[in-house]
């Protein structure tokens, strides 16, 4: 709207003399009428006095010339009067037309400008990432080459000098996968992955450059939580966010890691009292090469490349990543969240325990199943005894929340048919923190889609639809136990 | 027989920092480190050194505000920047450095024998 009205003003300014003469011209024409009428009105009156039979005759001729006079003088006003809006419409157009071509190019030219800036900026980041590493590898190997005779020395001087090269080769690593990602080659192996262990594993693989910065690191897995994905990929993921954590944190930081189940989906939560951002960074933190203002960027270690990645290899797993700070100095929380496996049964043959394993799993598992059916519970005795567990049958939620209580019970297998019965009975274990530990499947006649996510939702590890072959009840029974680490 | 030259060392990145103790150590100096421009001015502060080796891109106080804080509170300690960005991007941060008063640069990554040969000619030379 400022435009418009802007681009008005000016054309009213530039053209301002001849649209002045114009407008006079108009005003002209359109007076021309008035002052004839006027004339006409004086005329008759005279006229009107000298009532003469010509006269009058002369009179009405006059009148009707002055009228057409009038009529024809109105009509040009008009068409000039057109005319001068066409052109000035015309002319505002052509200049709203110059003005946006001009802020595009500009727009462009920024943009242009602020790319060559980044990739100039980044060049000298890769440039002092590889660098400060190859001082360290050049000089240790130099001190440990001049003291070949001092065992000491050369194997402290080897130990520095492979840290440092295998600090470079990390950095090829990120370099080249932004170059996959940038070329659209950056793929993923999807095979079902269990969270927990790789969260795990992330935090054992932090841990040494945790301890360096003397950051303390906290695990806290609830419960253990499979995902179809790459493991390769979420490792590194969660690596790179545990490693910004200790980054950006201090002597005597905390940085928590959490696994916890949210709405079907896994969630994965980095936790640090370390250095936070401002609330205006926080929609960039995920753009690749940024971070944080460029002086302060120059301080740290590190490309800005870490957090696109995290990202990247969420989105790819159909998850999104979000990052929240109180502002500066007050930390950060990140957090990943990716969709559940909604099945154990669906989960690859490669995971399916051989009966060896189901054997060594199972035996002396102590598991409570209820369901209404006598013969139902019969077969699971059977099946579970057969492979070395003990088995409760119970006939009602309340009677096997008894049951797996009194009998410190490692697994739960219910019938959930009577969805609210169902899954009050896994709500009431999970309240208990002692009973976490409890492997949960449910196991249904209703085996629709909306089961699935609410027996999951509710608490329960696996689903198993009915009826069912046995070695997919022992596998679901098996994953969970192994899960919940009974 | 005088007292062996006392360096300070400052660089971040501690294997670096290190490495140029080891150097200058088995050479004979007295030497000290620091992982940042605040622990130097602190080490400063308890014994000024002869010489001050640091690096420029560190976190909490980096090396330009060190440098410049050294060369007013301790003017007689000469002063050493090092990087590994000299010439890659603009502006050059080991022109700068000596713009703002350092005596000498050294360009990473470079070896025990340049470092040596820059301290010994430091050492020589009187301090201006």
């Amino acid at each position: 709207m400022n435009a418009a009205a802007e681009i008005g003003r000016n054309a009213l300014h530039i053209h301002g003399r001849e649209i002045r003469i114009r407008l006079a011209v108009l005003v002209c024409i359109s007076a021309l009428p008035l002052v004839l009428c006027a004339l006409l009105l004086v005329w008759s009156i005279l006229a009107a006095r000298d009532a003469a039979p010509v006269a009058r005759g002369r009179m009405a001729a006059v009148c009707a010339a002055l009228i057409m006079s009038v009529g024809v003088s109105l009509g040009v006003a008009r068409t000039y009067a057109g005319r001068i809006e066409r052109e000035f419409a015309e002319y505002v157009r052509s200049q709203q037309a110059e003005q946006e071509l001009r802020q595009r190019a500009e727009a462009q030219k920024a943009a242009a400008e602020s790319a060559d800036r980044n990739k100039d900026f980044f060049l000298a980041m890769v440039s002092h990432e590889l660098r400060a590493p190859l001082t360290a590898v050049i000089g240790w190997l130099e001190i440990g080459r001049a003291n070949v005779g001092e065992r000491a020395t050369v194997a402290r001087a080897l130990e520095i000098a492979l840290r440092n090269a295998r600090q470079q080769a990390r950095i090829m690593d990120d370099l080249l996968d932004v170059s996959r990602i940038l070329s659209g080659q950056f793929a993923l192996e999807r095979r079902p992955v269990n969270l927990s262990r790789v969260a795990r594993e992330a935090l054992e693989a932090a841990r040494p450059s945790a301890e360096e910065r003397q950051v303390e690191l906290v695990l806290c897995i609830q419960e253990p939580l499979f995902v179809e994905g790459d493991r390769g990929r979420l490792l590194q993921a969660i690596g790179n966010l545990l490693g910004n954590g200790i980054k950006f944190n201090q002597a005597g930081g905390r940085v928590e890691l959490a696994l916890e189940r949210s709405k079907g989906r896994a969630r994965v939560t980095v936790t640090d009292n370390g250095a936070g951002m401002d609330p205006g960074a926080l929609p960039h933190i995920f753009e690749r090469y940024w971070q944080g203002e460029a002086a302060e960027a120059l301080r740290r270690r590190g490309l800005g490349l870490g957090l696109a990645l995290v990202r990247h290899i969420v989105e790819l797993h159909g998850g999104e990543v979000r990052a929240e700070s109180a502002g500066r100095g007050k930390g950060a929380r990140f957090s990943v969240e990716l969709p559940l496996i909604l099945q154990l049964d669906a989960i690859a043959e490669d995971l399916q325990p051989s009966p060896a394993v189901v054997e060594a799993r199972l035996s002396g598992l102590s598991i409570v199943a209820v369901d209404r059916n006598e013969d139902t519970l019969g077969w699971l005795q059977y099946l579970l005894a057969m492979h070395g567990a003990m088995t409760w049958k119970a006939h009602s939620a309340e009677e096997a929340l008894t049951l797996a209580r009194r009998e410190h019970a490692d697994v739960l297998i219910a019938d959930v048919a009577d969805v609210d019965e169902g899954y009050s009975l896994v709500r009431a274990l999970r309240a208990v923190p002692a009973e976490r530990r409890i492997a949960a499947v449910a196991f249904s006649s209703r085996s629709g889609e909306d089961e699935y996510r609410g027996a999951l939702a509710a608490g329960y590890d696996s689903f198993v639809a009915k009826p069912c072959a046995a070695n997919v009840l022992l596998r679901a029974v098996c994953l969970a136990a192994e899960a919940r680490g009974a | 027989m005088t007292a062996p030259l006392h360096v300070l060392v400052v660089d971040d990145h501690r294997d670096v920092c290190e490495f140029v103790a080891f150097g200058l150590r088995s050479a004979g100096f007295d030497v000290e480190t620091a992982s940042n421009g605040r622990e130097a001015i602190a080490c400063q502060e308890r014994h000024a050194a002869d010489v001050v080796i640091t690096d420029i891109f560190m976190p909490d106080m980096d090396g330009l505000e060190a440098i410049q804080c050294i060369k007013r509170l301790f003017p007689r300690t000469r002063i050493v920047a090092m990087s590994s960005r000299a010439g890659a991007h603009r502006p050059d941060y080991l022109w700068v450095a000596r713009q703002i008063g350092a005596d000498a640069t050294l360009s990473k990554p470079f070896g025990t024998e340049d470092l040596l040969a820059l301290v010994r000619k430091l050492d020589a030379a009187p301090p201006r």
